[in-house]
């Protein structure tokens, strides 16, 4: 067998590969060629394939595409043609194969226009929109910081949808590492005696230790049907604020389904990440399966999201068509998993609001907090809140069903 | 080390003889780390043989195994080395009850071998024998900083530690790393190792291994038993069942004295199976219906 042929090969394989985002630098590279020499073309076929997919994957979803791409490789070397043109269309294959799974499923609208913010024009039924001066970008008018969002006008939202909610209260937990403090309530030995050589021998002062505090990770599942419609926005809008400022939050939005955003909201632009968070959503403004929902979270990605003592948020109005009792078995599942479970609910903010929705009151034994989330503040607030939450304490634990108030 | 390996027949044959059942293309990752002298690192659900392998392999290559369970808050001195405090301060004060404290080399006495706490990361780089297996047990359970740390060990196989000097290691140990991915391990530390995917095998590849692991089992039932656990892993579970528990549960079958599944006896032992309690309720639920059977 011609080796540089074989090598040309496989470099112009590598080269494809760059272009279906794997990072093959030279290190790489010469691994790649160093594992093709020591398969050697003697054993089975697809050896090569495997020693090549084992040096250049790092996912298990690089090895499916590998996997593809490969495919492709040997259908284009086994049959003829101009190579330059040839090696292109194989690109574009894959790269289309690529682009069918990363593809976005297509949005649904059918929600009411005023969900379509972004084009700058207010729809017409608002003929009286106040104008507004934005100087700054971004200093929240604190009368809208308490206005319900559902009655925001169309360049009232607009102006906050440039808000960068300046969340001031880190939450903490305790992290398993240590670190040396004053205060500390446990005696550091090995630092002890290191000071102790420095003193000469004789001990100075007993150093103590404490854990080191981390910042808790939030997991917050957005209700995006219909009935929320005039507040998903806005959440999310404030939930991509709080990522942008550094906080460990992961995003899921609901509705029929369950799709994860945190990785679209993690574009640099608010603007852009918001749009193509809310394009991942299948049916956003479309009905609610709550005990779906929390079902498909609960299984594929709870054990993920909920590590390190995660508090988890829900956001949603609780009305929902499905069954109570489902919804009161995830709710159960989702409390033993995390380390919090805080209900945020718009329809708190309306005087005389009751949990009597179906699903909200199934949900009610197992939260440890119940608040509003209708106005910016009250977002700000709950995120307050839940910093100095009690995690063994659900206030609503002994909720029989009925409305007291 | 040096690769024993002729080829990969022979690691799978090497595998094989230790009831390890592999796919081929295992056989190759592990080929090319040992032949590479790359780190390799393995993800898949649990329980589907990742540390199982590190095992195997070491006694494969008649090797000591190395093993160091990752954790949140794992740190240099439980990974790598610490020096004995306590043992140390009582040398100094015996010293000094014997008025020697002043004399000459104490202190190269008090930081010497003797006072140094090998972990297992410092034993697989200075190990008194041959190189062990170093097997890096669920790396997604640490945190970000020893990740670093463990991307810096990978690279060069040296420690430095001040009062003695740095040690390098003779020959470079193999290294499994396994991770159960509860999180996605940083690309850098993945970007150093041989990447394998281990996926639940399929239904003749997991008869083999029942068949091997449990020879005392009737052929037929470890048949039906392969078939249950398949079609159980199709189902919508919270935790679906791995080899390892495909293999306790033959073993209970076959302490019991049984000679093929009945939904009795499914239903006394379905704990070697399936472990969260929603899960065997849901299960439950479908034999009720009669359609889980």
């Amino acid at each position: 067998m011609d080796e540089g042929a074989v090598v040309a090969n496989v470099l112009a394989f590598i080269r494809g590969l760059r272009h279906l985002g794997f990072s093959a630098g030279p290190d790489r590279v010469a691994l790649a060629l160093r594992a093709l020499r020591a398969v050697g073309f003697r054993g089975w076929p697809d050896d090569v394939r495997d020693a090549l997919r084992t040096v250049l994957a790092s996912t298990r979803d690089q090895e499916a595409l590998f996997d593809t791409a490969w495919e492709q490789f040997a259908l284009l070397l086994s049959g003829s043609g101009s190579h330059p043109l040839a090696g292109q269309t194989l690109l574009a294959h894959v790269a289309r194969l690529r682009f069918a799974r990363r593809r976005p499923p297509q949005v649904i609208w059918a929600g009411a226009a005023s969900g379509d913010a972004g084009d700058g024009k207010p729809p017409e039924a608002d003929k009286q929109v106040p104008l507004v001066v934005t100087g700054g970008g971004a200093s929240p008018n604190p009368a809208l910081r308490h206005k319900d969002f559902a009655a925001l006008t169309e360049a009232e939202r607009q102006e906050m949808e440039r808000w960068t909610a300046a969340a001031r209260w880190p939450l903490w937990r305790r992290s398993r590492r240590w670190r040396r403090h004053r205060a500390g309530t446990v005696w550091d030995v090995p630092a002890t005696l290191r000071r102790q050589l420095a003193s000469g021998g004789e001990i100075v002062r007993l150093e103590r230790r404490r854990r080191r505090l981390a910042l808790r990770p939030v997991v917050m599942l957005c209700d995006v049907s219909g009935s929320m419609e005039p507040y998903s926005r806005m959440v999310l809008r404030f939930a991509k604020s709080l990522i942008r400022s550094g906080w460990p939050l992961d995003v899921y939005a609901f509705s029929t389904s369950l799709v994860r955003l945190t990785p679209a909201l993690r574009d640099d632009y608010a603007d852009r990440a918001l749009e193509h968070a809310i394009g991942l959503i299948p049916d956003f403004a479309g009905g609610t399966r709550v005990a779906d929902c929390l079902g498909t979270f609960n299984r594929r990605w709870a054990r993920i999201a909920l590590r390190r003592r995660a508090a988890a948020v829900i956001v949603s109005d609780g009305l929902d068509a499905g069954d109570p009792d489902a919804a009161a078995a995830e709710m159960a599942r989702l409390a033993r998993l995390a380390w919090a479970v805080v209900w945020l609910n718009p329809g708190l903010g309306r005087p005389g609001y009751e949990p009597t929705a179906r699903g909200m009151a199934a949900a009610l034994p197992y939260l440890n907090g119940f608040w509003p989330a209708h106005t910016w503040a009250s977002l700000e607030e709950a995120w307050e809140r839940l910093a100095r939450i009690d995690p063994l304490l659900r206030p609503y634990a002994s909720w029989a069903g009925s409305p007291t108030g | 080390m040096r690769n024993p390996f002729p080829d990969i027949g022979a690691v799978e044959r090497a595998l094989a003889a230790q009831d390890y059942v592999a796919e081929r293309a295992l056989a190759v990752s592990v080929y090319l780390a040992l032949e590479l002298e790359q780190p390799l690192f393995l993800e898949g659900e649990a329980g589907v043989g990742k540390t199982e392998i590190a095992k195997v392999l070491a006694a494969a290559l008649g090797r000591p195994l190395l093993r160091l369970q990752c954790y949140e808050g794992l740190d240099r001195n439980s990974a790598l080395y610490e020096w004995n405090f306590p043992r140390q301060m009582m040398r100094i004060r015996l010293l000094e009850a014997a008025g020697r404290a002043g004399e000459e080399g104490v202190e190269d006495d008090l930081f010497g071998p003797t006072y140094l706490i090998r972990r297992p990361l410092l034993e697989a780089i200075d190990p008194p024998g041959p190189a062990p297996v170093l097997l890096i047990d669920e790396v997604d359970r640490c945190d970000e900083e020893f990740e670093a740390f463990l991307l810096e060990l990978l690279a060069d196989f040296q420690v430095t530690i001040p009062e003695i000097g740095t040690i390098r290691a003779r020959e470079k140990p193999p290294v499994v790393l396994t991770s159960n991915r509860t999180r996605e391990v940083h690309d850098a530390l993945k970007r150093r190792c041989l990447y394998y995917w281990i996926d639940y095998p399929s239904f003749e590849k997991e008869y083999e291994i029942v068949r091997r692991k449990v020879p005392g089992l009737a052929p037929a039932l470890a048949e039906q038993v392969c078939r249950f656990v398949q079609e159980l892993r199709q189902q919508p579970l919270f935790k679906a069942p791995g080899v390892a528990e495909t293999i306790v549960w033959a073993r209970a079958l076959q302490a019991l004295g049984e000679t093929s599944l009945r939904p009795e006896v499914i239903e006394q032992t379905i704990g070697c199976l399936v472990k969260y309690r929603d899960d065997v309720e849901w299960m439950r639920r479908q034999a009720a219906a009669g359609g889980g059977r």
